[in-house]
């Protein structure tokens, strides 16, 4: 173990660290030492270390502010590497570990030594709204070429990871009766009480142990001391069927008692001890009847020059820093305060030896504080020490300057309501001011909602174990022993003082955001009178700690400068999160390839284990072609595939399509309603193709429709439309016409499907069923069978997508994969060849049909040629709305068919099509669009396509051009015709 | 938000997907409302948007696949139940804000012939 490195600042005695647990880590590569209990800020500090980070603005050195999730200067990165790079950690609420690394941010060059602290010594012309104003010079060019790479240089706080983060995040729904936010003294008696009624309870506490500001300030219950009683009562929630979840941050609040909360589960482990293949952090989805916030307060400081130095902080800061940790932030150190609390932090510092005085800014105030030397009605006016504070300057009653090492500043408390006003929407009320104790309390709570602790703005423990007590009694608690507490806090309500007199652009509000009090003025000055305006034009309140310590006081300082009460001004808009939640905790184990499941036909082991290339449709997984033995490229095997099916036999899985399964005496009635034609007349053992439309008209989806019996039907949907369908036809029949006596069930999964297509494939069928009669009599165009493969139902289709001879059989999907293998080894006579979504492609391209290329939510029947589809006798979903005049304008785009006029030059799919080759190309003179392409089409040995385009009737026979302003710009001549190129006739599928 | 189910209970809006508000039924089938009128205009595309209770379209999606109407305020979120699809238009209109001159049956009615 490396020798024990000096801790200058570290007390002897005290805290609630193990002096016998030295641990050892790193800050900007030099190595220091802590102990175990500690947090980097408190052992840092114990080092001597006073200058932790820049600041954002104007690089100003910082140290650290205060002691807790508040913290808006001492961030730092943990780690360096690309993927472990973590940014923007707040220094007090690190837990040191054993080997921890850190490094500094926000500077140039060594923390010590900024370049980017020129911004600074010009800080004066660099006020509010500076970049608004300014870079308007040079107009847009100059701005994105010049101004906009400068300041994003000099912008953002820390450096974020750039590989994918190789965390583990969990996401997990928790369940109690009532949810207690904070688990300091307050809210764990409040939940003792509520465990004790019965309810299941759960505590959530941001900190790595539960007591909160109980743990530092130093007094007993009954005689134990902070820290004892809340594991105490710890102890005794968990006896009666609590849950306490430490380092667990509850960030939102949401409708329907819904919270968002982040439990840290290894982040504080040294890296040894960090469990593998188990989740860093969790996202818990807490759902919870009743919640108290017991949040607590949070301190504010005080408006005036320099209070940003290193070594000024909160006073509640450095008594927790004394208290927990045993770290003297001070040989030296002054106190300025508002209000008595500044007297206890005064005390116990002096209690350690230091020579300690105190500014209280009250000229009344009688308390005193052992060996403290106190000056009244006096307030601090300057701090000086750019590295780290070395004196102060004061004002008021009487002035002078201290020679100081630490300065902390008792500014009053703000109650911690950001969690109490997330639904705000919902009471439709905001925090209201408290004019006495000058602070916003939390709006007026619903029933289900309580609030324990400081967060009520009590000041004190007696006063928060009495709310305690009261929020228990709203919940039906259980009568509970007040403990015994020696108060060693004297507490009153703050003098009002947002900003010494005289303070101006180095008096800070804002610490993270470098906004002043100055720039407050100015944005009162410029007319930015609401609190949300100011917000946003001097940065005040806004990046990762939300302006926690700066809000209020800013808001107060703009109630003064429009002459406004606080009250009227209000605060700013508390939204999730608290504090910042990584996106990894959100995504959990949903991302990359976990991020959506992958659906597989049952033949994909098949088509996998043959040479299969998958391309992803939807959420399936479709063979896209089958590369074979000497094929350079997909192309190559595609139209292999298709002139095998066109010649002999090919054998392509049709398991995705959506398949409906429709029962029921009015299934032919709704059937009638849902598409476009007619389906009453429809004989049993046939199948039909089916247009449907949406509700306004536009087409919506296609497929075959086939009579089993009856009152039952089988439905065939798009694979990609196949949910959509299903929801739509719930919806019409559950919302329009729930008397018609039908049910359907989506069985997609419960068939696998093929389709065999080509000259051969009667052939092929008969051998596969060589009892059934499959000739052109037995087995007609769109005939449907259903009968049985080796005891299993099959149903046979005659219908053909291809433009061939074709049939498709469905069989249970658990025997697919044997009947698949069956039809391959049945047709290995006729060459039987398995082609994919490119082949199918291409073949259905040349027959002109449509898929979702074509039916794209912008086509009407008309426009696709499918007129015919529709039944005059009849109403159904979106003929009232086809018959809109739009739809009928001569200049509407509709389908037809291109050729290319080189064999070598390829359509580019999207491409803009026009009439003449000598432009302009662009809106003025476009015809239309290309929808779809087959590469290379055998049947034109060249190029063809599905487009779009105005008058296409007019245009058969011409040749046309066709642009992609996102390829290449290269103009391709091309020939209109009809878009059936193959079989027009349909002899084929008939014969 | 929780939604109240009328089959399942009450479930996570994870489990549902919404469709739109409920203003009006769809004009009945066979009818001869104009396309440019007010039944297939109300039924289609025409929202009032109010800042009061309303009543939306949700598919169960992720549970028993009914539709349901569900009441909510749009400005408090607040869901007051919720009503099967199948019902809604049957029943009597459970009371909603500004939106109850709006008779079911009025709207029903084709427009103009």
């Amino acid at each position: 173990m490396t020798a024990s490195l000096p801790q200058p600042m570290r007390l002897r005695e005290g805290g609630l660290i193990n002096r016998n647990r030295p641990l050892t880590f790193t800050f900007d590569r030099r190595v220091y030492q802590g102990y175990e209990g500690d947090s980097l800020a408190s052992a840092l500090l114990a080092s001597g270390v006073k200058l932790f980070g820049r600041s954002f603005k104007y690089h100003r050195p910082r140290g650290v502010f205060s002691a807790g999730p508040e913290e808006p200067s001492a961030l730092v990165e943990i780690d360096q590497g690309k993927a472990e790079r973590d940014p923007n950690h707040r220094a007090p609420m690190v837990e040191l570990y054993d080997g921890l690394e850190t490094f500094s941010q926000n500077h140039i060059g060594p923390l010590g030594l900024d370049l980017m602290e020129a911004n600074d010594l010009i800080s004066r012309f660099l006020p509010a709204g500076f970049y608004y104003k300014t870079f308007f010079f040079g107009g847009l060019q100059a701005w994105y070429r010049f101004y906009e790479p400068i300041i994003r240089r000099a912008a953002g706080l820390g450096r974020p990871p750039m590989e994918a983060d190789p965390h583990h995040y969990d996401k997990i729904y928790t369940f109690a009766d009532t949810l207690v936010v904070g688990g300091g003294i307050a809210g764990l008696t409040t939940a003792l009480s509520l465990a004790r009624a019965g309810q299941s309870v759960l505590v959530c506490d941001e900190r790595d142990r539960v007591g909160g500001a109980a743990l530092w300030q130093g007094e007993r219950f009954d005689g134990q001391s902070g820290a004892a009683y809340g594991d105490h009562l710890v102890a005794e929630i968990e006896a009666a069927g609590g849950r306490v979840l430490p380092r667990t941050t509850v960030f939102g609040v949401y409708d329907g008692g819904i919270y968002g909360a982040l439990e840290r589960c290894q982040d504080h482990l040294a890296k040894a001890d960090r469990r593998v293949h188990t989740a860093r952090m969790k996202y818990h989805r807490i759902q919870a009847d009743r919640v108290v916030y017991a949040t607590g307060a949070i301190e504010r400081s005080v408006g005036f020059m320099g209070n940003d130095r290193p070594g000024v902080m909160l006073a509640s800061a450095g008594h927790a820093y004394l208290g927990r940790y045993g770290v003297r932030v001070g040989q030296q150190p002054t106190i300025f305060t508002t209000n008595d609390g500044g007297y206890a932090v005064a005390a116990a510092l002096a209690a350690t030896g230091a020579d300690v005085t105190l500014l209280d800014a009250r000229a009344d105030s009688r308390l005193e504080a052992e060996g403290v030397r106190v000056l009244r009605g006096v307030h601090a006016t300057k701090a000086h020490g750019r590295m780290g504070l070395h004196r102060v300057d004061y004002g008021g009653a009487q002035s002078g300057s201290l020679t100081t090492d630490a300065l902390l500043v008792a500014g009053g408390w703000n109650p911690a309501v950001h969690l109490t006003s997330h639904t705000n929407d919902r009471r439709q009320s905001k925090p209201v001011y408290d004019a006495d104790l000058r602070a916003f309390l939390p709006p007026e709570l619903v029933d289900s909602e309580a609030a324990s602790g400081s967060v009520t703005g009590a000041l004190g423990t007696a006063d928060c174990l009495a709310s305690a007590a009261a929020a228990a009694a709203k919940f039906g608690g259980a009568a509970l022993d007040t403990p015994a507490v020696d108060e060693a806090v004297a507490v009153s309500a703050p003098k009002e003082l947002w900003a010494v007199p005289g303070a101006g652009q180095a008096a800070f509000l804002d610490l993270q955001n470098d906004a002043t009090v100055k720039d407050v003025g100015l944005a009162a000055q410029e007319g930015f009178r609401s609190v949300e305006h100011m917000k946003r034009y001097t940065t005040l309140g806004m990046a990762t700690d939300q302006g926690k310590t700066s809000n209020v006081n800013g808001l107060a300082l703009l109630a003064a400068a429009t002459g406004r009460e606080i009250s009227a001004v209000g605060t700013t808009t508390f939204r999730p999160p608290y504090t910042p939640v990584p996106m990894g905790a959100f995504a959990g184990h949903h991302r990359q390839r976990d991020y959506e499941p992958f659906r597989y036909s049952p033949v994909y082991d098949w088509a996998e284990a043959n040479g299969a290339t998958f391309v992803e449709a939807g959420l399936w997984m479709r063979p896209s072609w089958y590369t074979q033995a000497g094929e350079a490229d997909w192309l190559e095997s595609a139209v292999r595939e298709t002139r095998a099916t066109r010649d002999q036999l090919g054998i392509t899985d049709v398991s995705t399509l959506g398949k409906i399964d429709i029962q029921g005496p009015d299934a032919a009635e709704f059937l009638n309603r849902l598409y476009t034609n007619g389906w009453k007349s429809l004989p049993v053992g046939k199948a039909r193709y089916g247009l449907m439309l949406r509700e306004d008209g536009f087409v919506f989806d296609d497929g075959t429709t086939s009579r089993l019996a009856e009152c039952h039907f089988y439905m065939t949907t798009t694979t990609a439309k196949a949910a959509a369908v299903m929801a739509h036809m719930e919806f019409v029949h559950q919302s329009a016409w729930p008397d018609l006596q039908v049910a359907f069930a989506s069985v997609t999964d419960q068939w696998g499907g093929l389709a065999l297509a080509g000259p051969k494939s009667r052939d092929c069928l008969a051998a596969l069923f060589p009892e059934l009669d499959v000739s052109n009599d037995g087995m007609p165009f769109m005939g449907v069978i259903e009968t049985t493969w080796k005891g299993h139902t099959a149903r046979l289709f005659r219908i053909s997508f291809s433009g061939e001879l074709a049939y498709e059989v469905a069989v249970p999907a658990d025997v697919f994969d044997a009947f698949w293998r069956e039809a391959m080894a049945a047709g290995a006579q006729w060459d039987i060849t398995p082609y994919g979504l490119e082949a199918l492609n291409i073949l259905r391209i040349e027959k002109g049909h449509v898929t979702g290329g074509e039916l794209d939510g912008r086509v009407s029947m008309d426009d696709v040629g499918l007129r015919k589809m529709v039944s005059t006798k009849k109403d159904f979903v979106g003929k009232a709305m086809s018959r809109r005049t739009a739809f009928s304008d001569p200049d509407r785009v509709k389908m037809i068919g291109l050729v290319a006029t080189e064999a070598d030059e390829r359509i580019i799919g999207g491409g803009i099509v026009f009439d003449s080759k000598d432009g302009p190309f662009d809106h003025t003179t476009m015809l239309g669009y290309v929808t779809s392409v087959a590469a290379f089409s055998p049947l034109k040995d060249r190029s063809i396509a599905l487009a779009f385009i105005k008058n296409a009737a007019d245009y058969h026979g011409r040749t046309l051009y066709v642009v992609s302003h996102v390829h290449n710009r290269a103009i391709i001549e091309v020939t209109a015709e009809s878009p059936h190129f193959y079989d027009p006739k349909n002899e084929k599928v008939t014969g | 938000m929780l939604i109240p189910c009328p089959h399942c209970g009450l479930r996570p809006s994870e489990e549902f997907v919404p469709k739109g508000l409920a203003e009006a039924p769809r004009p009945a089938l066979g009818g001869r409302a104009k396309p440019d009128g007010p039944a297939w205009q109300n039924y289609l595309h025409l929202r009032d948007n109010v800042a009061d209770h309303s009543h939306e379209y949700f598919h169960h999606a992720l549970g028993c696949r009914s539709w349901i109407v569900v009441h909510r305020h749009t400005l408090t979120h607040e869901v007051t139940g919720a009503t099967m699809a199948a019902d809604f238009w049957k029943a009597d209109k459970p009371a909603k804000g500004a939106k109850d001159a709006k008779s079911p049956t009025a709207e029903t009615a084709e427009d103009g012939q």
